[in-house]
């Protein structure tokens, strides 16, 4: 494969077409002539390749090739399997981390990574805590004789996996076995921090914090834009993560209260119930005088006792008269909301960016998987810049390039008017900007439609919404070719010039009039 | 008889609100009511262990699956309990627990007993374990676990016929409770409350829990907060207290209309979950000023449910205002306006009088209307013709302005019926038949056939069992099996009531057996609060095959056309057929009896026939279309349509009173294609990013899902 061109105005974006998971590699130009490059993300979900033979190493070694194995930049929106488990992907025959060769300038996360920021830590801690539940439960459901496919463990797993970066928590648990025997006299919360440390996703993070000299960049919203070093005139903007803790949690308005961050009750609870092990060492909700185990219930000696239970419960494992009313394991299924509830609110720390071109104002836009809350916080953030006013309404106006989030999945793009008073799709590409308008869908639909609960990705309302707003240029990364809509004439097709390959798609964004 | 029949009512204690109240210093007064229950609810022998408890209507079984502990369940019969009226409240005592749930679920299935003057039954178990119809059977006991969940959530589970109650552990910084301290789901006197009249309205109206149309599940929430927030006014000295800070206006902030304290301050609102009254706002409460086009831009189903209950509580306060106002006439000298300071306790105990009153006779409007309301896709707006309809039947003259009160309310919120273009206490009754069979200009049929084929059908069952065999129009093997069925039922009926009866009836009356013509001779609806529930629910089993007998019978044709029931060969493939005549199918749910007394004390008694028919529905028009025509696309369908009629036939006249429809009928595409948009426009709002959304009613733990964190 040759090297990627940087264009001679503007920037080529390149949409790897892995599977179902993000990986944008962009060039720019920079004073002194070279090629500027910079990756978003590079993530794949396990066995969710589009083409068999187009693995994630695959991808990294084009990476290299097409940059000369130098990255001026990586950027990770958001610690999602399918968005950073490139990093931690080791080549098969060396097993060396694919990213050796390439080296990497500058690494730029999110506020919410920075170890230094009191609340990012507090939200870090929730999440820990959020994600030790939640594997204790699937242990509790693998123990209660749950299969890995059944109906009551499949999503939990899957979002669990998205969490880890790994097949569900099994890794996790294993890390957190080996950490209870090295460090018995820790809390079970720290144990759990230290085990969390070795999941996949914080593999990747880390990896790539140790592959560059000095500290990431933590971006901010509130931040002034941010330049690419050696490069002249494009800034980029963060507009998300936010800081306003009810727009990144989307949790309930809070009244007059302080809010803490810490996990909230019911997690704890269920953390509680979960992870010390069992039953047997649970935390209990009444003194040890009240309540007998249901195993000496069965063997007790109190007939009174155990037959009342047997004749109104049944019997652990046998089908009895009313089995159907049993509940077992309905509180487990408090696991399922819980972890969907984890993966937007991680979905939404998602490092949002409008990359903006020097001459035309154009703007690239990449959103990771931000969600509702997310968006909804873009509409108040305004810069200086050069003594003028910059507002994100601006920015999204003048956006020509939207790179889907959630591979187009309900929430991640918002609809709405262009009254409305919140960011939304119809405020991206208006007027001129409206005819160069281009999005790009990293998914791979069929995958997503056979598992076990399928995925509606990208959500069909969704990508009728795209098709009419940008006239049919949509890349959908598991569709070959765009094709042309019938209603679109060919002299307007024309303009929408565009590289398909097996393994890529690629589309400049020129820095001059369309 | 025995000495059961003349025992007082059980007595048990519970939390008036929840373990919040007693937490506070201004408040503990509040802490605890005493509620007593009729005796026979759960006739039992007080020399005799009451364990569990587990009684005719409600099992308390507490079994905590996340710590594999079971609770040993109290028993309300051990001499020191009785006479204390059980244990005192204790949040440290699993025992406790299990008393507070088993009382206020009792209470409040005493309060919707005699609203409707029948016994309380819960909705058949009609699916098997993997989710496969089953012929229905009876539940006698709706199942309740303190201690099954933890988490901040509390559901009714229609699959297992019971209450899931969840524990969990306040969060840091709340104004609820302690950091750390655990909250019981099971002891908020509003949350068992709550929970019970799902199973309620669940046993009355299984289908109103298909979400068809943006009200049905929020009735469902709505009626389950109303019965919740107007239990409290039963209470008088929780009441009496209230009133007495509110000088008795309870347009104020008071406790009576919040539901959930604890529960509500503990997910950090700082508030109750849900106030049908007002809300706070930058610091300071107020008052929900009605707002008639909320509902308009509503979605949500708590959201749209609390206008529901907003409605229905104004009214409330226009009743009880009208209700008081002499009162205080009387106090200040005429003038209507009260002297600054406390009230004279006599006029606080008047006041709570005349508000508890009130309270008690908006619920019971609010109860017999499920009587009143179409058997599937109910509206807010049928609703408030329902409460009209019922109350008009109930007491011809409205004495008092209740349903001008009701309508005012309903409207100010923006609730009226779709498509009425004259809304007044006149226009919101359902049509008679007459003026149904009028407005069709039909030939109005010889329903006096009907009336007499009624009659038949109740008082002489095994005749007309008999008669159905001499149709011809049956089809072989399938016809032979529903008669088989009658049969089968008609026995089980006799040997139940047997059972029944031989357990109240002194020895001589149980060796003089009594033959199944006799026993099946007298009307079975007609026992009211003294049926034996099993018993019961055979009958309106039994009567409602029978009331499918007759009303498929050819001559029934105009009286089919003019409730909308339609029965001809070419209808839509889509639309269920019968298997045992030619045609589209229906289904006759079950014909119970309403008994109320009138404002002349006169026993009124009507028979409520709910009658359906269902088609398959697509959200792809193109599949619907050719489904329609017989040629079904590969996979299964997205959705059931449904539409049917309620019948109310006066249980002395046979005459059919009311006839309560749904707009349109079974082959009448733009009704499904309002349906479809509803489905449609869900699915695109869904919460979850990544399985496809609720088009088919199918999530079996509906409420579960509706419940969590008191969304």
């Amino acid at each position: 494969m040759p090297r990627m061109e940087a264009p001679e105005s503007g920037v080529t974006v390149r949409m790897y077409r892995q599977g179902h998971g993000d990986c944008f590699l962009l060039a720019t130009r920079k004073v002194d002539g070279s090629a500027f490059y910079m990756l978003i993300d590079c993530g794949l979900w396990t066995n969710s390749e589009i083409k068999p033979e187009q693995t994630i190493d695959k991808v990294v070694a084009d990476i290299g090739e097409a940059t000369g194995n130098r990255l001026d930049v990586v950027l990770v929106t958001h610690e999602h399997m399918d968005h950073v488990n490139g990093f931690a992907a080791k080549d098969p025959t060396t097993r060396k981390p694919c990213f050796d060769p390439i080296a990497i300038g500058g690494l730029w996360l999110a506020w919410t990574e920075d170890d230094g920021d009191a609340f990012a830590n507090s939200l870090r801690e929730r999440f820990h805590d959020t994600l030790l539940a939640l594997m204790g439960a699937d242990e509790r459901l693998d123990r209660a004789g749950f299969g890995v496919h059944s109906p009551n463990r499949t999503m939990l797993r899957d979002l669990l996996s998205f969490e880890t970066g790994e097949d569900a928590a099994d890794g996790l648990r294993e890390r957190f076995r080996d950490v209870k025997r090295r460090h018995p006299a820790l809390s079970a919360r720290k144990q759990g921090a230290l085990a969390i440390e070795g999941i996949t996703n914080k593999r990747a993070i880390k990896y790539l914090r140790d592959r560059i000299a000095g500290d990431p960049v933590f971006l901010r919203p509130d931040h002034d834009p941010y330049g690419l070093p050696g490069v002249d005139g494009v800034r980029v903007y963060a507009l998300g993560p936010p800081r306003d803790v009810e727009l990144l949690l989307s949790l309930e308005p809070q009244g007059e209260e302080e809010f803490r961050l810490s996990a909230d009750g019911a997690t704890l609870s269920l953390l509680a119930a979960t992870v010390d092990g069992g039953p047997e060492n649970a935390s209990r909700a009444f003194d040890p005088r009240f309540g007998i185990s249901r195993k000496d219930v069965e063997r007790s000696h109190d007939a009174f006792l155990k037959a009342f239970f047997v004749d109104h419960y049944g019997v652990k494992g046998k089908r009895g008269a009313e089995a159907w009313r049993q509940i077992d394991n309905d509180w487990l299924e408090s696991a399922e909301t819980l972890a969907l509830r984890l993966n937007d609110e991680v979905n939404n720390t998602s490092l949002v960016i409008a990359i903006e071109l020097p001459s035309t104002g154009k703007v690239l836009l990449f959103t990771g998987d931000a969600q509702r809350g997310n968006w909804i916080s873009w509409a108040p953030l305004k810069w200086s810049v050069d003594g003028r006013t910059v507002t994100a309404r601006d920015l999204l106006g003048r956006t020509v390039l939207y790179k889907v989030g959630h591979h187009g999945s309900h929430n991640a793009t918002l609809d709405g008017s262009v009254g409305a008073d919140y960011a939304n799709l119809s405020w991206l590409a208006s007027n001129a900007f409206q005819d160069e308008f281009v999005a790009m869908i990293p998914a791979n639909t069929p995958w997503a439609a056979h598992k076990d609960k399928p995925w509606e990705h990208p959500l069909r309302f969704i990508e009728e919404r795209l098709m009419q707003k940008a006239r049919g240029r949509v890349f959908r990364s598991d569709v070959d070719h765009v094709a042309k809509p019938g209603d679109i004439g060919a002299d307007e097709w024309q303009k929408f010039k565009r590289i398909e390959t097996d393994l890529f798609f690629e589309y400049t964004v020129a820095d001059s009039p369309a | 008889m025995s000495v059961l029949s003349t025992m007082p009512p059980r007595k048990l204690r519970i939390f008036a609100f929840d373990p919040s109240m007693g937490r506070r210093h201004e408040t503990l007064p509040l802490n605890e009511v005493i509620v007593s229950i009729p005796w026979e609810m759960d006739k039992l022998d007080p020399g005799a262990p009451f364990v569990g408890p587990v009684g005719e209507y409600v099992e308390v079984v507490d079994f905590d699956p996340s710590l594999d502990l079971v609770y040993a369940p109290v028993n309300l019969h051990d001499p020191s309990l009785l006479a204390d009226n059980g244990l005192r409240p204790a949040e440290w005592n699993p025992q406790f627990h299990q008393q507070m749930t088993y009382a206020v679920a009792m209470n409040t299935i005493v309060n919707f007993e005699i609203a409707l003057g029948r016994v309380a039954l819960w909705a058949p178990r009609d699916r098997d374990e993997q989710g496969r119809w089953i012929n229905p059977q009876y539940v006698q006991r709706l199942r309740i676990y303190p201690h099954a969940l933890r988490d901040a959530n509390a559901y009714y589970s229609p699959e297992k016929k019971a209450l899931l109650f969840g524990y969990f552990a306040a969060g840091e910084g709340q104004s609820g409770a302690p950091a750390g301290t655990i909250i019981f789901t099971c002891l908020s006197h509003d949350i068992i409350a709550h929970e019970t009249s799902h199973a309620l309205l669940d046993g009355m109206h299984p289908r109103f829990s298909e979400a068809t149309n943006p009200d049905v599940l929020a009735l469902h929430e709505a009626f389950a907060d109303i019965v919740a927030i107007f239990q409290h006014f039963s209470y008088p000295d929780v009441l009496k207290d209230q009133i007495a800070r509110t000088r008795g206006d309870l347009e104020s902030q008071n406790l009576l209309g919040q539901l959930a304290q604890e529960f509500g301050q503990v997910l950090g609102r700082g508030t109750a979950l849900r106030d049908a009254l007002g809300g706070w706002k930058d610091g300071v409460w107020r008052a929900h000023e009605p707002n008639p086009r909320l509902l308009r831009e509503t979605e949500e189903v708590h959201d749209r449910g609390a206008i529901l209950v907003a409605a229905v509580f104004r009214a409330f306060l226009s009743i009880y205002r009208a209700r008081i106002s002499d009162l205080l006439r009387i106090a200040s000298s005429g003038t209507g306006i009260l002297p600054a300071g406390a009230l004279h306790p006599d006029l606080v105990n008047r006041l709570a009088q005349e508000a508890s009153k009130s309270a008690r006779h908006i619920l019971q409007m609010c109860i017999r209307a499920l009587d009143y309301c179409p058997p599937v896709d109910v509206t807010f707006g049928d609703y408030l013709r329902a409460i009209i309809t019922a109350d008009r039947d109930l007491y011809p003259e409205d004495e008092h302005n209740y349903r001008v009160a009701v309508m005012e309310a309903f409207l100010a919120w923006g609730i009226v019926p779709r498509d009425m273009p004259i809304v007044s206490v006149q226009t919101l009754l359902w049509p008679t038949m007459a003026e149904a069979a009028a407005d069709y200009k039909a030939v109005f049929p010889r329903l006096s056939d009907l009336k007499g084929d009624v009659a038949y059908l109740l008082s002489r069952p095994l005749e007309m069992i008999d008669e159905l065999k001499s149709r011809s129009d049956f089809h072989d093997s399938e016809g032979q099996t529903f008669l088989d069925g009658l049969d089968r039922t008609a026995q089980e009926v006799f040997n139940e009531l047997n059972k029944a009866m031989g357990n109240r009836l002194p020895e001589t009356a149980k060796r003089s057996k009594s033959s199944l013509r006799e026993i099946l001779g007298r009307n079975l609806l007609e026992l009211g609060l003294e049926a034996d529930r099993k018993v019961e629910w055979l009958a309106r089993d039994l009567y409602g095959r029978l009331f499918w007998g007759l009303i498929t019978e050819a001559k029934n044709a105009p009286l089919r056309d003019i409730i909308r029931i339609r029965t001809d060969a070419d209808a839509p493939a889509t639309v269920r057929r019968s298997k045992i005549v030619d045609g589209p199918a229906i289904e006759v749910h079950s014909v119970r009896m309403a008994a109320r007394r009138g404002n002349r004390d006169q026993m009124e008694r009507e028979y409520v026939v709910e009658l359906t028919q269902t088609r398959q529905g697509y959200l792809d028009p193109k599949k619907q279309e050719a489904a329609d025509k017989g040629k079904p696309p590969k996979g299964p369908h997205d959705f059931y349509f449904r539409r049917g009629c309620t019948l109310l036939i006066d249980a002395e006249t046979f005459e059919i009173r009311r006839v309560i429809r749904t707009p349109g009928d079974i082959c009448d595409d733009a009704e499904l294609e309002r349906m479809r948009a509803y489905l449609t426009r869900q699915a695109r709002s869904r919460e979850n990013a990544f399985t496809a959304g609720g088009s088919k009613p199918v999530r079996p733990e509906i409420f579960a899902h509706l419940h969590r964190q008191g969304s």
